[in-house]
């Protein structure tokens, strides 16, 4: 009894370890928007494209990466009462590496230069080596209690494979071996979609969405079932002959708890907050992956019924869309737009003393601004989704809208930081 | 220990209609809900404070541990409720609400804490919880009955 350890968040890491990995994601976020905007946009929406396997990428490393690694810098201490060892030190590192990963696997995508491939396998091999190895130390002392300390205890795992499915395929366009480069990108595709992004978001939201929200906090089954019913299916993708049946279970289970999660959101007790509609859109970007990824194996067993030219093309851009976009650019921007706010309000609150006032969450960010960086994103998400009618101009719109989106959300977080220096100063006059 | 949990949900909802009231600018209505929250915080941290912890404090030896943390967040909670409180009084009700937010996330991720790690604690280490809490056959006084 005396090594349980409270929720506290005195564990929690400086604000310069979690502010270092989150702030300078939106920036990455912009300079996705402009690549898509301005980049060499033959090919879209096709998901092979030069231009498609670079966004892709700049967005999933460089955005989402810094800011899900940070997440699980902050929530394993404060959460499961485990500190990340080392995480001080990696995390300067993480956002820029991730950064130049994606700029490096951009340009062999973009240009063909196997020497981007060399450089991002070899930094993402030593980068996210260490700090998987960190996240697995501390991942492996985790007391599971509910679904959210499940997945944190589990995603490094997921993270690792990720990772090292992406490494294998760098190596393979780098020359470094030669690979069944379609069966590695099937199960790349599976584990970073399901086994990473999924996992962690719903583990986190679990936890978040209720607090920050006030949905029904989910039902001790839901706490059961995660995350290994979302990973079962991501266990049967290793063997070929089973990848239909895991894709059709997997699109099964995403669908049912999207679901839940839908109808929970939908009766939030906040749903005057600005963030509120990113989880709603959120849940059902989900539904609307996990029908379309079911569709074209389920027509075909139903009479070998195939989808018009058109839809077929633009199936795997859409789905895509709704899961990296609706599915973790949304939560990622309603996480920021109110963990930032509540760490500068936590840490001033500890660090000021008792009956002296605190700048509220809203003083530090107001909703008014919230929303209005809430209606861009979801611009952007719908511009994203319509580009397969008419790339050439639509490709231009979005990218544009999601640059804006971005930057401005990115713009915000630097007026929380600058808010919590002014605070401190006024506290602490000589820090 | 569900009589507990029941009462976070009471004081959640209490809020709740006070947020609305106030949304809505009927600062009357946002008074005397406020009021009403205040009491039901009060009698449940009480409860807490002066029956649960020691008894938990006194069957586990740890003084220093999950009880001193959550006395902590109890005056912070107080602070922001006595805050809101002064906002409401003044008829402000942009800034009774921007505070009612803040109020919100810190009670939330308090009784998360509670509900997940405490409680069940408590429920493991605490002989006869329910006479320790007074909440056997009769009211305990800190719920919405009384």
């Amino acid at each position: 009894m005396a090594g349980v350890k409270i929720l506290n968040y005195e564990l929690s890491p400086s604000p310069a370890t979690i502010f270092g990995c989150l702030l300078p994601a939106p920036w990455m976020g912009v300079l996705t928007g402009l690549l898509l905007a301005f980049g060499p946009q033959q090919g879209l929406p096709d998901r092979f494209s030069p231009l498609a396997l670079a966004l892709t990428h700049c967005l999933v490393l460089g955005m989402l990466a810094p800011i899900m690694v940070g997440a699980l810098f902050q929530l394993m201490p404060v959460v499961a009462g485990h500190a990340v060892p080392g995480a001080r030190k990696i995390a300067p590192f993480v956002a820029l590496g991730s950064a130049l990963i994606a700029a490096g696997l951009s340009l062999g995508f973009l240009r063909g230069i196997t020497a981007g491939f060399v450089f991002a396998g070899m930094l993402a091999s030593l980068l996210y080596g260490a700090v998987t190895l960190v996240l697995l130390t501390a991942a492996c002392k985790i007391a599971v209690v509910d679904s959210t300390t499940r997945s944190l205890r589990w995603t490094p795992l997921a993270f690792l494979m990720v990772v090292a499915l992406g490494i294998s395929l760098a190596g393979n366009f780098a020359g470094w071996w030669q690979l069944d480069v379609l069966y590695l990108l099937d199960l790349h595709v599976a584990w970073g979609l399901t086994g990473w992004i999924a996992t962690l978001v719903v583990g986190i939201a679990s936890t978040t969405v209720p607090m920050f929200w006030q949905t029904k906090r989910p039902s001790a089954y839901w706490h059961k079932a995660l995350p290994g019913v979302l990973w079962l299916s991501l266990l049967l993708t290793f063997w070929p002959a089973l990848q239909q049946f895991a894709l059709l279970f997997a699109c099964l289970v995403i669908f049912l708890l999207a679901s839940i999660a839908f109808v929970a959101v939908w009766r939030a007790k906040r749903r005057f907050d600005p963030a509120w509609g990113l989880w709603l859109v959120c849940t059902a970007s989900y539904m609307c992956a996990a029908l379309l990824a079911a569709l074209p194996p389920l027509l075909k067993h139903v009479g070998g019924f195939t989808l018009p030219d058109f839809i077929s093309q633009a199936l795997p851009w859409w789905i895509a869309v709704l899961v990296l976009i609706g599915g973790a650019v949304l939560p990622v921007n309603a996480m920021l737009g109110k963990i930032i706010p509540f760490l500068v309000f936590m840490h001033l609150r500890r660090q000021t003393p008792m009956g002296q006032r605190v700048p509220t969450m809203q003083t530090v960010l107001p909703p008014q601004r919230l929303l209005w960086q809430a209606r861009a994103v979801l611009l952007a998400y719908a511009l994203l989704m319509l580009l397969p009618l008419a790339p050439a101009w639509l490709a231009t719109a979005a990218g544009i809208a999601f640059s804006i989106s971005q930057g401005y959300l990115g713009s915000l977080l630097i007026e929380c930081l600058l808010r919590y220096r002014h605070e401190l100063k006024a506290v602490f006059p000589t820090k | 220990m569900k009589k507990l949990v029941l009462q976070h949900t009471e004081c959640d909802e209490q809020l709740n209609r006070c947020e609305a009231a106030l949304h809505k600018g009927d600062m009357a209505a946002a008074q005397r809900n406020f009021r009403l929250f205040s009491e039901q915080l009060d009698s449940h941290f009480s409860l807490e404070e002066g029956k649960l912890f020691p008894a938990l404090e006194k069957a586990t030896g740890m003084l220093h541990g999950p009880t001193v943390v959550m006395r902590a967040e109890h005056a912070e909670i107080r602070s922001l409720r006595d805050e809101a409180n002064a906002a409401i009084e003044a008829g402000q009700a942009d800034q009774a609400l921007a505070v009612l937010d803040t109020l919100n996330v810190l009670i939330q991720q308090h009784n998360i804490k509670e509900e997940n790690i405490l409680y069940p604690m408590c429920g493991g280490s605490i002989p006869n919880l329910e006479e320790v809490l007074g909440m056997g056959s009769t009211c305990c006084g800190a719920c919405s009955c009384a």
